[in-house]
This record gives C-alpha cells, sequence and structure tokens, in this order.
C-alpha cells in the first residue's frame, strides 16, 4: 500500500482541469492496487485550493508561503523531491503543461526516477506500469514500461482523463512548512503577458468554423471567411495557420490557444491533432472535412465528411445560402 | 553570447502514412525522408539571431551517426561557427535520459552563456531532454519560450502558457533554454549554402571517450510495443453526393439551433 | 544642293565661320566621346556575357528588328510614327554631316553626293523632313492629349518632360533645315518642284529682302549645328541613349529563348562563387547594363505585364528605370566636389531600390521581352536578383517548405518517392512500363510531379498514356526513379537545388535507351529543352501528337458539335517561350464539330494564367485580382464556355479562377490531351 502522488497545477487561484483529471485517474489506480491518493500542493493562500479537492484525495499536503506565490520548477522540484524521498511513492502524476515540462524532467534527474510524458492512459501491469502515449504527432501510439517502475513520474496530457470525482474521500490535510534553508532563486518571474485581445471572443461564440493546414494557401481562408459569413459564425483556426501569420493569434484553437465550447464545431481542413482538439473538448457537435480518410480527426468528431475542401465547402455554403433565403 | 544548440534529425511525416516494423518498436524508415526537427530549425535561428547582435560563437551539437551530420551542417549553414557530432551506433538503445546524459557531459566542455533545444521532437515527442540537460548541468532555465531578450547580462524569457497566457521571466546566465515554434522566422539555407558549410568545422567524438558508464546510459524506459491508432467508432459519416452531404449537413445544425 | 552661301566662309567679330564650326564640332565630340567612355566603364566593370554566337542570325535580326523595326507595329499607329522617325532620322544623318562639312569647307560635299545619288537623295531627305516633323508633332499631341497610360509609373511621376524635349528638337532641326532650304531658293539655289518641304519653306519666306534671307539662311544654319551637337550630348543622359545603343541591344539579343543564364557565363562551378546572383549593379552582365542604358521608356513591356496588370508591385519598366537611374547615380558623369556618402553609395539593390515582393511578382511569363522594341530582358535578371534573395535567406517561410520537399522527395509534396508512380494503378486497362535499368523505348514520357500527384492533373497524364496505347506508341515512365524536372526551382532562384534535380534525372535518364522525351507540362519541356546539358530531344505533348492524328493513327472520332464554345489559351511555356502555337490549335481543330473562338489576346500575346511558378507556394499580398480571373473573364468576353489549355498549372488556376469569378456553369476548363482522347 503505497501512495500515489498528485501534483496539483493552479493559477491565479484557479485550480486547473489537469488537476482534477489527474486525482480521477489516480483514484481509479488507487482502488485497482489499493494505494492512497496524496495531493500536494504548493502556493500562497491555498485554502480554496485545498477545500476544491478536499473529496478527491486521502491525503493533501500544503506548502503556503509567500515564495510559493509564482511556479518556479526549481522550488517545487526541491520540495517535491524530498517529499518523494520520505514516502516513497508508487507514482507520481505531474500535468504535461507548460509548467509541468519544466518541472518534470528535472525532478527526474534529481530523484533519478524514471519520466514517460504526455501520457494518454495508465495500465497496471503484474507488478510494473504501461505508460501508453503518442509519438510522430498523434499518428503512432506507444506502450512504454520502466526498468525499474518504483516511483516513476508521469506527465498526463491534458483532457484524456475525467474530470469527475471517483470514490468517497475525505482528505487528511497536512501543512507544512517552507524548507528552512532557502533554495536559490536564479529565475524571477515578472508578469503574465496576455496575447492581443483582438475583436472577436472565439471562446464566446456558439457556431466556429475553424480553417486548418488543409486550407493550402493564403488566398483560400477568404473560402472559410465567405462560408461563416453565410453561416453566422465565427472563424477560429489551428496553430500552424497563426505561425505563418495568415489570422491573428486570438483565433487559435488549441492548448497554446483558447478553449472553446461553441454548439457546433467545424473543423476544415484540420488533421486533428491532439494540441488542437484539447480546446474543443467543450463543443457540443464537432463536424469535420478533410480529404484523408484517416485524418486522426475523425477519430474524436462527431460527423465526418471526406472530400476536397475546396470542392465541398462552396456546395455546403451555397445550400446554406439557399436554405436561409426560403 | 557564446550558445550551444543541440539538434536532432528526423523522419518526415507530414504527408506519409506510417507503416509498423516488424519488431513493433518502430517505424519502417527506409522510405522516408530525414530533415532538421522543426523546433532545433528555430533554435539554431534564435540562436545566429542573437549571435550576430551580440557576438560570440554558436557550436551546434547532435548525438547520432555520420547520416545525422547532414542536420549539423544545415546548422552551419544557417550560420553556426562549428559543429560536434557524438559518435554513437544506433542510438535507439539510449532513451531520453542518457541522450540528455551525453549531451550534457559534452555541453560541459563547450564554453556557453545560453544552451538551447527544442521543446520536442518530431518523432518521439518526448520533450524532456532539454529540461534533463538543464538539471544535469545546473543550469537555470526556461521552458517552451517564444521571445528572448537579453537584459544586463540575464536573459528576459517569454514562455507559451496554455490559453493565450505567456509568463514573461528574468533568467540569470548561464541557462538553458528550450524553444518554441514561432519565436522567429528561420532563413532559408540553399544547397550551395550548405555545400559551402563543408568547410567549416565538424569534431566527431566517440562516445565511449566520454567516460559515461554504461550504467548512466541504461534506459530507464522501454518502448514495449508501438501500434497504428486504434480504429475507434469515430465520426459518423456524411456520404453521397455533394447536394445531399450539403443537405444532412444543414440538418445537424439546425437540430444543434444555429440555423439563424 | 549648291548653296549661294557659304557659313564656312562667313566671319563673326573676326572669327571664320570654319573655326566656328570646328569649334562647335569638336568641343561637342568631345564631351560626347566622354560621356560614352564613363558609360563604358560602368559597362566594363560588369560581369562577363557571351553575345558574340551566331552572328549571322545576330546580323539578320539586325536588319529585320533593328532598321525595319519589325516590334515596332505591334502598337499600330504610334509602331508607324516611329518608324518614320528613325528611318527619317537616318537618312537625314547624312545632311547633317554635311552640314559640319559646309561649316568648316565650303562647298562641301560627301563623297558619293554628285549626280543622281545626291538628287535622289535631296529629294528623300526633303519628303522625309515633313513626314517626320508631322510625326513628332502628331506625338506631342498624342502624348499631350490621349495620354496613354503605360507612360505613367506606378511609383513616382514619369520622366515626360524628356520625350517632349526631344520631340520638340527633333521637329527644331527639321524646321530650322526646311528655313535654310527655303531661303537658299529665295535667294537663287537651284530649285525642283519635287522639293515639297523646300518649297513649303519657300513660299512662306516669298516676299523677304535677300539680307533677311541671307541671314534667315545663316542662322538657321548656326541653330541647326548647334541644336544637333547638344541633342547627340542629351541622348546619353535618359531614355533616348537608345538612339545610340538600340542597334546595338539588339544585336547583342538573347537568342535562346525559354532558356536561364547560368549564374556566371565564366564560372561553370558554382561553387566557386562567393555570392550568387546579383546583389548590386555591377554583378550584372555588361549586355543587362546595356539593357539599362537602352529603355525607351515606352511602357510596352509593363501594359503586357500581367503582375502590372493585376496590380502587383511590379512594373518591369521601372525596375529597369530605378536600375538605371541608381546606376547613373553612383556613376555620375562629372563628380563635382567628390559627392560622397549621401550619393555614391552602391548598395544591394534588393531592399534600397526594388522591393522583395516586386521580384517575386514575376511569373516569368515572358510577355514583357515579347514586346520590347530594342530587346531588354528581364527573366535572367529576375532570376538573378531571385538567386541573390535566396542565397542570403530572403525568402518568405512558404517557399522554404517547398523548397526543404523538393530537396528531399524529389517534389514540392513531400510525398515520397516510392509513390510517385501509384497514379497508374488506376488505369486497368492500360499497361505502363516503368523504366529499370537497360530497358529500352521510343518514348521515355516525363510525367512530372504535378501529373503524378495531383489528383486533377494525373487525369491528363491517364489521357496522355491512353492516347500513347491507342497508337501503339512504345513508352515507359521512370516512375520513383523521376525527379521534378526542376523548371521552378531554377526559376524562384535556387540554382543548387535545380543543379542537383537535374543530376539525379541526368543519371536515371542514361540507364535506358529512348528517342525522346514526351512531357505533359509545357514547363518540364521548356527546361528539359533549353536548360537540361545535353541536348536531350523533347517533345511537349501537342507537338507529339499532331502528326499522329495527322497520320492517321489517332482518330477524333465523336462530333463535340453543339457541346460548347471552345476557346484556346496559350500557355507561357508552349506559346511565348517555345514558339508552339499551331500545334494545339490543329490537334482542337482536328475534332469534329467542334466551334473554335479566339481571345483577343492570344498567341504570343497571351495573358499568363497566373504562373505554375512561385504562384503555387506564396501570396503576393499586394494584388487587385488573380490573373486567373481576368484570363477567365477574358475567355468570357471572347464568348466562349470552355477554356481550353495545354498546361496543368494553367489547368489548376483557371480551375479556381472559375470558381472565385462566380462563373461556375457558365464556363469550364479542360486539357486539351483529356478533350482529344473523349473523342477517339
Amino acid at each position: 500500500m503505497s501512495e500515489i502522488f498528485v501534483i496539483v497545477e493552479h493559477r491565479l487561484g484557479e485550480t486547473r482541469d489537469i488537476t482534477f483529471e489527474m486525482l480521477w485517474k489516480a483514484g481509479e489506480l488507487a482502488q485497482k492496487l489499493s494505494h492512497t491518493v496524496t495531493a500536494i500542493i504548493l502556493g500562497h493562500d491555498v485554502s480554496s485550493l485545498t477545500e476544491n479537492i478536499s473529496d478527491r484525495a486521502d491525503k493533501i499536503i500544503t506548502f503556503d508561503d509567500q515564495r510559493l506565490k509564482n511556479f518556479n520548477a526549481d522550488i517545487h522540484k526541491e520540495i517535491i523531491y524530498a517529499l518523494i524521498e520520505e514516502s516513497k511513492p508508487a507514482l507520481t502524476l505531474i500535468g504535461n503543461t507548460s509548467w509541468g515540462m519544466e518541472l518534470a524532467p528535472c525532478l527526474s534527474v534529481k530523484t533519478n526516477l524514471p519520466l514517460a510524458t504526455d501520457c494518454i492512459d495508465i495500465i497496471p501491469k503484474d507488478t510494473t506500469f504501461i505508460a501508453q502515449r503518442q509519438m510522430f504527432n498523434g499518428k503512432i501510439f506507444a506502450n512504454v514500461s520502466f526498468t525499474e517502475p518504483k516511483g516513476c513520474l508521469l506527465t498526463i496530457r491534458a483532457g484524456v482523463f475525467s474530470k469527475d470525482k471517483i470514490g468517497d474521500r475525505k482528505a487528511e490535510i497536512i501543512q507544512k512548512d517552507f524548507p528552512v534553508t532557502d533554495i536559490p532563486v536564479k529565475k524571477s518571474f515578472i508578469e503574465f503577458v496576455e496575447m492581443a485581445a483582438g475583436d472577436v471572443d472565439i471562446t464566446q461564440a456558439e457556431l466556429l468554423i475553424s480553417v486548418g493546414r488543409g486550407i493550402g494557401e493564403e488566398e483560400n481562408i477568404s473560402l472559410i471567411k465567405e462560408f461563416a459569413e453565410a453561416l453566422g459564425g465565427v472563424v477560429s483556426c489551428s496553430r500552424p495557420i497563426v505561425d505563418k501569420n495568415w489570422l491573428p493569434k486570438y483565433l487559435q484553437v488549441g492548448t497554446s490557444g483558447k478553449s472553446v465550447s461553441p454548439k457546433v464545431y467545424i473543423a476544415v481542413g484540420i488533421s486533428g491533432a491532439f494540441q488542437h482538439m484539447a480546446g474543443t473538448s467543450g463543443a457540443g457537435v464537432i463536424i469535420a472535412v478533410n480529404k484523408d480518410p484517416k485524418a486522426p480527426i475523425f477519430r474524436t468528431a462527431d460527423y465526418g465528411i471526406v472530400d476536397d475542401l475546396h470542392k465541398i465547402v462552396p456546395v455546403l455554403k451555397d445550400k446554406v445560402l439557399e436554405v436561409k433565403k426560403g | 553570447m557564446d550558445i550551444v544548440v543541440c539538434v536532432k534529425r528526423v523522419p518526415l511525416t507530414e504527408e506519409v502514412d506510417l507503416v509498423i516494423d516488424e519488431q513493433k518498436k518502430g517505424i519502417k524508415q527506409d522510405q522516408l525522408a530525414f530533415v532538421l526537427n522543426d523546433w532545433d530549425n528555430y533554435a539554431i535561428e534564435e540562436a545566429i539571431i542573437l549571435k550576430e547582435k551580440y557576438g560570440g560563437e554558436v557550436v551546434a551539437v547532435t548525438v547520432g551517426s555520420e547520416d545525422d551530420e547532414e542536420v549539423l551542417r544545415r546548422s552551419l549553414a544557417m550560420g553556426a561557427d562549428r559543429a560536434i557530432r557524438i559518435e554513437a551506433d544506433d542510438i535507439s538503445r539510449f532513451d531520453s535520459f542518457g541522450i540528455s546524459k551525453i549531451l550534457a557531459r559534452i555541453v560541459k566542455d563547450i564554453p556557453h552563456d545560453l544552451v538551447f533545444t527544442g521543446v520536442l521532437a518530431d518523432d518521439d515527442n518526448g520533450g524532456v531532454v532539454g529540461m534533463m540537460m538543464a538539471e544535469e548541468l545546473k543550469l537555470n532555465h526556461a521552458c517552451m519560450v517564444t521571445a528572448i531578450e537579453i537584459e544586463d547580462g540575464k536573459v528576459r524569457t517569454i514562455s507559451e502558457l496554455e490559453g493565450g497566457l505567456g509568463e514573461a521571466s528574468l533568467v540569470e546566465l548561464p541557462a538553458l533554454i528550450t524553444i518554441q515554434t514561432g519565436i522567429n522566422e528561420p532563413r532559408y539555407v540553399s544547397i550551395l549554402g550548405i555545400r559551402k558549410a563543408a568547410k567549416k568545422e565538424l569534431k566527431i567524438i566517440n562516445l565511449a571517450d566520454l567516460g559515461l558508464s554504461d550504467e548512466e546510459l541504461s534506459p530507464k524506459t522501454i518502448v514495449e510495443e508501438v501500434y497504428l491508432p486504434p480504429e475507434t467508432e469515430g465520426a459518423q459519416m456524411l456520404t453521397g453526393d455533394p447536394d445531399t452531404i450539403a443537405s444532412d449537413f444543414i440538418e445537424i445544425l439546425t437540430k444543434k439551433g444555429v440555423m439563424e | 544642293m549648291h548653296h549661294k552661301i557659304q557659313p564656312a566662309l562667313e566671319h563673326y567679330l573676326g572669327i571664320p565661320g570654319s573655326v566656328i564650326t570646328l569649334f562647335i564640332l569638336l568641343t561637342g565630340l568631345a564631351l560626347f566621346f566622354y560621356i560614352i567612355y564613363k558609360r563604358y566603364v560602368l559597362l566594363r566593370s560588369a560581369k562577363p556575357d557571351l553575345r558574340f554566337d551566331s552572328l549571322g542570325r545576330r546580323f539578320y535580326d539586325l536588319i529585320v528588328y533593328g532598321i525595319f523595326q519589325w516590334r515596332q507595329p505591334r502598337y499600330l499607329w504610334i509602331g508607324i510614327l516611329h518608324i518614320m522617325i528613325f528611318w527619317g532620322f537616318v537618312i537625314l544623318a547624312l545632311r547633317s554631316i554635311t552640314l559640319y562639312g559646309l561649316g568648316i569647307k565650303a562647298e562641301f560635299i560627301l563623297p558619293f553626293m554628285g549626280g543622281f545619288i545626291g538628287e535622289f537623295y535631296i529629294f528623300s531627305k526633303d519628303i522625309f523632313e515633313i513626314i517626320v516633323l508631322f510625326a513628332c508633332i502628331a506625338a506631342i499631341l498624342r502624348r499631350a492629349i490621349s495620354r496613354p497610360a503605360r507612360y505613367e509609373f506606378k511609383h513616382g511621376k514619369a520622366h515626360k518632360f524628356h520625350a517632349y524635349l526631344v520631340l520638340g528638337l527633333i521637329s527644331f532641326l527639321m524646321i530650322t533645315d526646311m528655313a535654310m532650304d527655303g531661303s537658299g531658293i529665295l535667294l537663287g539655289e537651284k530649285n525642283a518642284f519635287w522639293l515639297p518641304a523646300a518649297n513649303t519653306a519657300a513660299y512662306l519666306f516669298n516676299g523677304f529682302s535677300q539680307n533677311t534671307l541671307k541671314l534667315i539662311f545663316l542662322w538657321n544654319y548656326w541653330l541647326h549645328i548647334l541644336t544637333l551637337i547638344v541633342f547627340l550630348n542629351y541622348l546619353p543622359l535618359g531614355k533616348h541613349f537608345h538612339i545610340i545603343t538600340g542597334l546595338f541591344n539588339v544585336f547583342f539579343r538573347k537568342l535562346k529563348k525559354g532558356s536561364i543564364k547560368p549564374p556566371r557565363w565564366d564560372i561553370e562551378n558554382i561553387e566557386e562563387l562567393d555570392s550568387l546572383g546579383v546583389e548590386k549593379v555591377e554583378d550584372f552582365t555588361w549586355k543587362h547594363i546595356l539593357d539599362f542604358y537602352t529603355c525607351t521608356e515606352c511602357g510596352r513591356c509593363s501594359d503586357n505585364c500581367p503582375a502590372n496588370t493585376v496590380g502587383r508591385p511590379l512594373s518591369p519598366m521601372e525596375v529597369t528605370l530605378k536600375v538605371r537611374d541608381y546606376a547613373y547615380q553612383n556613376n555620375p558623369l562629372f563628380n563635382f566636389k567628390g559627392k560622397t556618402d549621401s550619393h555614391n553609395q552602391n548598395l544591394s539593390l534588393i531592399g534600397n531600390v526594388l522591393s522583395p515582393d516586386e521580384i517575386w511578382s514575376c511569373t516569368t511569363c515572358g510577355a514583357c521581352e515579347e514586346e520590347c522594341p530594342v530587346f531588354i530582358e528581364y527573366i535572367d535578371k529576375i532570376v538573378d536578383l531571385r538567386r541573390y534573395m535566396v542565397e542570403s535567406g530572403m525568402i518568405p517561410k512558404d517557399f522554404q517548405d517547398a523548397l526543404l520537399k523538393f530537396e528531399k522527395t524529389g517534389n514540392p509534396f513531400g510525398k515520397p518517392p516510392s509513390k510517385r508512380a501509384d497514379w497508374i494503378k488506376e488505369l486497368d486497362d492500360v499497361s505502363i512500363k516503368i523504366l529499370e535499368e537497360g530497358d529500352e523505348v521510343d518514348v521515355l514520357y516525363f510525367v512530372d510531379s504535378y501529373a503524378s500527384f495531383d489528383p486533377q492533373i494525373q487525369q491528363v497524364a491517364m489521357a496522355i498514356v491512353k492516347g500513347l496505347n491507342k497508337a501503339g506508341v512504345p513508352f515507359g515512365i521512370l516512375g520513383p526513379r523521376e525527379s521534378d524536372s526542376a523548371h521552378q526551382v531554377r526559376r524562384l532562384g535556387e540554382e543548387g537545388l535545380f543543379q542537383f534535380l537535374v543530376e539525379e534525372n541526368i543519371e536515371a535518364f542514361k540507364t535506358c535507351t529512348f528517342k525522346q522525351i514526351v512531357t505533359t507540362d509545357p514547363h518540364a519541356f521548356n527546361t528539359l529543352k533549353n536548360d537540361y546539358p545535353g541536348d536531350l530531344v523533347v517533345k511537349h505533348y501537342t507537338d507529339f501528337f499532331l502528326p499522329l492524328i495527322e497520320s492517321g493513327r489517332l482518330k477524333p472520332a465523336k462530333s463535340l458539335d453543339n457541346e460548347g464554345i471552345y476557346t484556346y489559351h496559350d500557355p507561357c511555356y508552349l506559346g511565348r517561350h517555345n514558339g508552339i502555337y499551331e500545334a494545339p490549335r490543329k490537334i482542337l481543330a482536328s475534332i469534329p464539330g467542334i466551334q473554335i473562338v479566339e481571345m483577343e489576346r492570344n498567341r504570343d500575346r497571351s495573358f499568363c494564367c497566373g504562373g505554375g511558378d512561385i504562384n503555387l507556394w506564396y501570396d503576393i499580398e499586394e494584388e487587385e485580382m488573380r490573373m486567373g480571373e481576368k484570363r477567365v473573364a477574358m475567355a468570357h468576353e471572347a464568348g466562349a464556355n470552355v477554356i481550353v489549355t495545354a498546361c496543368p498549372f494553367c489547368l489548376l488556376n483557371f480551375d479556381d479562377a472559375i470558381k472565385t469569378s462566380g462563373l461556375e456553369g457558365q464556363m469550364k476548363v479542360v486539357d486539351l490531351m483529356e478533350l482529344l482522347v473523349s473523342t477517339l
């Protein structure tokens, strides 16, 4: 009977969704393997954060200190390292987020524990675990095991697991003090930077028509704009379109863009790479248009049209205009 | 501003259907073309931009076989001053842990103010080598950086967070930074440019000479199996002639209440 | 004409007229030769060019295009006016020389001008004086009243003053000469009734006293010879330099149309070069610099340039003039006060004189070069400028992606070469041989990348293959061993990659035996024929299939009567660059019942579809409409509802344009081969 550590990720006072997802999976594993779930919160003024998850963990260890107000991977690393040394958990789960991707590898080297990143499932197998992850930008799945599985670190992809509560728990809360020895800080937080707000807020849109790399050339984007206009919807896009400066950043949907929750999300020429689809988990219905029948998006979409977008989008647009007129 | 950039040669898989090999531990590579990892391309460009602004030396490093020298030559053509290849046969026997130890060992001997790696590699999508190196070398670090500025001997970075948010930080030098795509517009290198870059120094160091023990480099993770994505139920396909598809499409939108 | 008054013998302030004439002549000529020398020095500092080959052909072209001004009437009336002024000027040149002679030695006459020849000459000169005078006046009025658009500049103001000045000067020269003749007659010189100019002037001066007439004569004489020497020195300063350099420029014209010049004519291995392409003015070859000198600012190139027509930043004439003016600025004729820095900078052209988008706008269609009456070249210059931009990394990311894919996979899509021949699987009834090492066939069918991978163009390839099969021609394709022809790569400026791909193809060609290569695409045809080493026998499919139809081996049987009105669009690389206009038309005409119309712009005046080059991978932001849309509108205007083309890129561009113009249902585009095969 060991602990499963879950490193709580929070920002600006809010518990991030990935935390709930990790706690759910940890809870599921705990049930299967008779382990307990220990959540670790590092921050400042963490009482509400603690409250938020008090029914999802067996133990919550908190460090509440001014010096933990802003995330610093080095500080987190030192503190978590000490906890791992002390408790020797079976597993430690960290979110595969920007912060997690900075923390986890450093922690792995410091603790000399194995690390698998961006996991989409964790499968217990005999005495070990199989971490399921993707390679080649989602085209290949891989099952990864560990030479010494005890204590392995796993970063978990956001949006894969459920955010629900699992089991019936009431956490034992342990408040710890910031370690006596000051941890040298060679990186200081300056500020958060918001990208340009722009004149459109895609997070509020009910109908999104999203364009991806399959559009080919910049001038074809006008096709999508006309389609959106006919439908009365809003144009959004995937990352490559923004990287090329064809559309502004505030229209980007995905992990490094925005999360949207329209009633209908129409994805045109988008392959369905995970980082993009992660932003659409709130969508009611996803309709995908892509000329490649094997495109990953057809796994996540609700409806699919396999056709060259340059051919079918004008047809759809014309029909929409026809129906709206009549 | 001396900068070391770690680069990797990866397969070009954008338009290709991947095929699993016989052992089921990897993909068939014989029909694939290879290129410089996209993130590393941005990293080299960023290093060159800083060099052009502040002077110093840019060194490109990779671990691999002779075929992998191609990405070093591209880095040299873009403006790196010299390159190092750590000769190691069959680098697939190392996992990220091992690779990061090898790279850390070589970087230790190269004078550096900054060390760049890409955030991810196009093949394994691991995203860990950079930060592992930072820990090995006890370097200050910033992750997923989309903007770099040098300010009084420190580096001001903007890291890409989720949801369109960025985090500005001030990091003391020397530092390791993982570079995110879109940070700059990498310059083109022509075939002629690459041929001319052959004149620049490309040193080959044998792994054995680095003094790393087998134990240190032994993999902690094992790829048990790779497979193509399972055929899930997936989307309900709209079929028929374009007119029928359009009608079905309208029906879905109407049901969801967005056809006003 | 025997003059009563001898200017040489007159005295002014004690100085004999002969001395004055000599002084005017010698100082004028000294200045002139100095100016020419300065202009020559710049040519000398430029890069070498090989223009002394095929002398016979060059002399022939000089006579046809130089002397007979064959290109001028492409703009009919002004063309004729110009020819008149040109010939008039040439004829009057003899008169001018005689006048100087007269100023130095009384009764001077050119050796062969005695007797009948002299009389005939005087008659011609007299007629032409009137013609030239009226032509100049007509030209002035035309410029001032109808203001042709092509004389305007996109950026900045045009140098119209120079045009008026020179037309005025020429008119003045005519008038002074006529005045001399007129007053001469009234002073007792021999007259003939068939000299209208002289007689008109005489009529106007009738009644003047002898003294007045003598003054008129002398004044007009001195004004004439003074004006002429000033005029001569004025020429190298602006667009009228073409009066001197024009014939040379025609003589040194580019003979091998369709090809692109190597980076350097004198150095074969590009790795030995420090830099590639043109960064500064002196990186151009001397012929290109001569081109800059020779521009007449007529605007015919820009008038026909499709990029200019659709509002892109490129206007060929202005490229020439901007570089010319920059070159003159940095190589001043007179360096007073040693003008420094701000004037004499000689910086890189791109970024300071020309913008990158200006240079990327060009589709290399060749319309400009086809029009220029003095044979100024543009495509080689644009490619040289692009070479510099590519080597300096000044290239949009979209190109980089395409070029990387070319390098890694031999096609711009990034698809694996092993799949290059997958399209043949779609054809069950036709067998296609993929050539192995040592194979022998009649025809090597060079498919190229678009026909191999783009579903729409694969249809064209299949049609060609069906045609070859039906005609019983033994052929094969290289399949995975074929690399892109690299036509676009070269014209994009990536010379190293071009050479690399050419080598790959040449190696593949060597492994089998064939009599000729047939291509799907005019671009591949053009580069295999004109750029590749080794004198390959290459034909575009139109040239190849026409004899088969004419000999009856292929019989178009199905009638297209009432199946639409067809018009043929001449692709740039089949038509203008390689002169193939009639073969496709004959093929089209061989289809029974077909109704054909011609667009107003046809054959060498065809309007580019938008390009099979960089248009595919990069967008010029500044643009009013797509070239394809413009051309589709032209087809519509001509009354056609089907555009027939023999180039896959034209096919793709028109297909898009029909959709974006909203002409779907009213217009469609079809490939010639597909059309032909459907009727067999």
